[in-house]
């Protein structure tokens, strides 16, 4: 009985043993096939389809599309696969099917890139990372060579092109200063401050043009409603809506080609001390610094706690967009308050889509790419189909035929989402805008605020360079240091602490920082300059 | 003994055998084989450069530990690590112990499941479901703690528990062991399941009380087991010992206003070292606080041994 049992046993763990052999022995295989397709690359990118001319966007009679693995790297992504109507043509229309994952953590891609197991395309915010020619194939080698006829603004190439001379990427949310200028339906998104429209009407509708103004109106609401916070802070937004106010900018600024740590600039500091003065004068909590989370800061607003929500300039139409229910109404505060109010804008783009040097099929790749960065193919994606789903009005922006804020629709239409990621800056600032909205409102007084420096934000160090370091620890030491100035019980004490704040970026190397920034500026500038004097 | 006779007894332990080296072989894939990548402490490391870059990149000796010591947050990181976990140790570890003899020493077996059961259902849940809880019982805002003294006016201001700084220690204590000294009870309880019963009905005899047969038989029975469970606990002290989660807790209570207290060592190897995929960084980190563990787990079972003779190892 027991010798019976022992050799079932044996037989067992045997069984067991080849089993795991087999699956490892599976697993290395098919690391092997995938190896030796992409060792083809575009070799074979034709084979599975009709007429992969490089035309694009065309009708085509495409028997089998292509399919090519697509990761997004953004965990909150709200589209999780290539469904619906939308997609669907722009599927026909370039004969590609993205096989799409999204990220279920924020070190996926990471792990991805170590494991050296890379899907065919990538859609990251990462551009520091997947900018490296050991991951991804050069849009200037692969666009020449698979869509000749396919030009990129000279403006959008300086700003994505890297160290090595490559650009990667044309990142999303991106136009230069003529393209904004060319489109005055197109307003650059700015923070913004949303207020409660009932209690607005409450006080008499009071002017508000500037700080003190606001100040007044927070300290009416306080004595009238004494449950209720005057001011409920974004964790988001927390700051940048007051910055603007005092003209003060975020990372790297320009004084007169030296750039200097935004710390330094005394605009900052006047926009630390009035946060602590909100603080001292009792407009806002000192937990509104704890909380991590935009929707609970929204819900509070939601609920009736709060009278004023720091946000973007679209901050209360979708406030009012959330609050139907419950009846209430809000208001921008639509003009700058103040002539010191200003916005430099350095931004240079977001999500990128990389074409991965294990990419099986780069002809399709750069197909479906260059249907996306299409006027047509873009359009088709963010906004859906022309004539049907929107009309262009005369002015020249997009009018709806269905309410783009509202998730299920799109989600069955499968439209916007897939649109975002070659979206341009102007793309997507003609989607916000709609005739008397709030966001509209501000979005024009806030225009003649703004100026534009991208060379700015080419200024980037390498990930792991001593000067990103620098950069992580300050970022890093201002989250609680800051909070310090904003809850300190005297102004006295607010200006110690941003003393404190500014001796602390010294010791991690604020000075080294600005010195390396400095050099890397001019010769940017010097081309930015050169490309938009032509 | 001669080699045959060895094989001899393989053969004949074979199914025993074949469990212990399939054990052994996950041990080494899963836990020893990816020690090399210990090695991207001392190294320049990028992520961009693979697996195969864990060995190919350039080494750079002790820069990573000695950027963390010059790092001025250094000092606060220790103290409240080192804080955090000492406070867990001496408040925590007590906790099973008294509530297993408490427990075993309650003699209505419903109530005493009852109590078993509802103090070791919290280990269950997950830390971000505790600090909602936390939220909605201690928010300054809205927390019903505060609502509840507000409106009984024993209090003429809301307490700032998850904001204050100076009550951030004091709340990752508390909560931890709401959380999990249940479940360690549970332990201590099949310790006291293994005492001789006869041995209790022999000091009735002899006339003892409850009290002295706690002392002389219950505590005396308990001695392995609480010092196995003391030696495991220095071991992973700075992880919160007996009760864990220093880290989640760090990260989920922990907040910009109470961080001068909040702040451990490893939250600062997570937002440092890994969310900037500085890896060689946050290596060093861990390697620091892992050689200091080890350090003390032998320490602890070296004194554990001189004193009571009883050790791990």
């Amino acid at each position: 009985m027991i010798h019976r049992y022992k050799s079932r046993l044996t037989l067992l763990m045997a069984i067991l043993l080849v089993a795991g052999g087999l699956l490892s022995a599976c697993s290395q295989s098919s690391n092997e096939s995938n190896t030796s397709s992409s060792n083809d690359n575009a070799s074979n990118s034709t084979s599975d389809t009709t007429s992969a001319s490089n035309e694009g966007a065309q009708d085509q009679t495409c028997t089998k599309p292509v399919e090519l693995s697509m990761f997004v790297d953004a965990t909150w992504y709200p589209f999780q696969d290539w469904t619906g109507e939308i997609p669907e043509m722009i599927t026909k229309a370039t004969c590609v099917k993205p096989k799409v994952t999204v990220a279920t953590d924020d070190k996926q891609l990471a792990l991805m890139v170590a494991s050296g197991d890379l899907p065919d395309l990538v859609v990251s915010f990462n551009f520091k990372l997947m900018s490296d020619a050991k991951l991804s194939l050069p849009y200037n080698e692969i666009f020449p060579k698979y869509a000749p006829d396919v030009t990129f603004d000279p403006v959008k190439v300086l700003v994505n092109t890297v160290s090595d001379g490559n650009y990667y990427a044309m990142r999303n949310d991106f136009s230069s200063e003529s393209e904004w200028k060319a489109n005055p339906y197109a307003h650059m998104m700015t923070a913004g401050l949303a207020l409660r429209k009932d209690i607005l009407e409450e006080l008499g509708n009071p002017s508000i043009r500037s700080l003190q103004d606001l100040d007044n109106v927070f300290a009416q609401v306080k004595q009238k409603h004494p449950d209720m916070m005057p001011l409920i802070l974004n964790p988001n937004w927390q700051r940048n809506y007051f910055d603007t106010q005092f003209g003060a900018q975020g990372g790297f600024v320009d004084n007169g080609g030296k750039i200097e740590y935004y710390l330094r600039q005394p605009s900052v500091k006047d926009s630390m001390l009035y946060m602590n003065s909100l603080y001292r004068n009792g407009y806002v909590t000192a937990e509104n610094f704890a909380y991590k989370n935009e929707s609970e800061t929204e819900q509070m607003v939601l609920s009736g706690k709060g009278f004023a929500y720091t946000w973007t300039y679209s901050g209360a139409d979708r406030l009012n967009a959330g609050g139907k229910d419950k009846g209430l109404q809000f208001v921008q505060v639509a003009e700058p308050l103040g002539p010191e109010a200003s916005i430099v804008s350095t931004g240079t783009g977001g999500l990128g889509v990389y074409v991965t040097k294990d990419n099986k099929n780069v002809e399709a790749s750069v197909r479906f790419l260059k249907y996306l960065f299409s006027e047509e193919g873009w359009r088709l994606a963010e906004w859906g189909v022309e004539g049907k789903d929107w009309t262009w009005n005369e002015a020249g922006y997009p009018v709806f035929n269905y309410d783009p804020q509202d998730l299920a629709v799109i989600k069955q239409k499968g439209v916007y989402w897939w649109g975002v990621p070659t979206e341009t800056g102007v793309g997507m600032a003609l989607s916000s805008f709609k005739e008397g909205s709030e966001t509209t409102r501000q979005g024009e007084a806030y225009d003649k605020i703004i100026s534009f420096n991208p060379a700015i934000g080419m200024i980037n160090p390498d990930t792991d360079s001593q000067e990103q370091i620098i950069r992580t620890n300050i970022e890093n030491m201002v989250k609680t240091e800051a909070v310090k100035v904003y809850l300190s019980s005297t102004a006295e004490e607010a200006q110690k602490a941003y003393d404190d704040l500014i001796k602390k970026a010294e010791k991690i190397g604020m000075a080294k920082l600005e010195t390396w920034a400095t050099e890397q500026y001019g010769p940017l500038k010097e081309k930015y300059d050169s490309i938009t004097k032509q | 003994m001669n080699p045959l006779s060895i094989l001899k007894r393989l053969h004949k332990q074979l199914p025993f055998q074949l469990f212990v080296w399939a054990g052994l072989a996950y041990l080494i894939v899963f836990s020893y084989i990816p020690m090399f990548g210990i090695i991207i402490a001392f190294k320049d490391y990028r992520i961009s450069s693979g697996i195969e870059g864990i060995f190919t990149s350039p080494w750079s000796g002790l820069s990573h530990f000695r950027e963390l010591i010059d790092d001025y947050n250094f000092p606060m990181l220790v103290r409240n690590t080192l804080a955090i976990s000492i406070l867990k140790i001496i408040f925590s570890y007590p906790i099973p112990i008294l509530f297993a003899i408490l427990l075993s020493e309650v003699r209505n077996v419903f109530f005493k499941r009852f109590v078993q059961t509802a103090s070791y259902l919290p280990h269950f849940i997950s830390w971000v479901v505790v600090t909602g809880i936390a939220y909605a019982f201690l928010s300054s805002g809205y927390g019903i703690l505060n609502d509840l003294l507000l409106n009984l006016h024993l209090i003429a201001k809301p307490l700032d528990i998850l904001t204050n700084p100076d009550s951030f220690w004091g709340l990752a204590v508390s909560t931890a062991i709401w959380k999990e000294a249940g479940w360690w009870t549970i332990i201590f309880l099949a310790a006291l399941a293994g005492i001789d019963p006869s041995l209790y009905e022999a000091a009735e005899i002899d006339g003892a009380g409850r009290l002295k047969r706690i002392l002389y038989i219950t505590l005396p029975g308990l001695k392995s087991a609480s010092i196995v469970v003391l030696i495991l606990t220095i071991g992973s002290m700075l992880g919160g010992g007996l009760v864990g989660s220093n880290f989640e807790q760090a990260m989920l209570l922990g907040n910009s206003l109470n961080s001068d207290k909040s702040q451990i060592i490893q939250t600062y190897a997570f937002s440092i070292g890994l969310a900037q995929g500085r890896f060689s960084f946050a290596t060093a980190i861990d390697l620091m606080q892992s050689v200091i563990s080890v350090i003390l787990i032998f320490g602890s079972n070296a004194v554990a041994k001189r004193l009571s003779g009883t050790g791990l190892f």
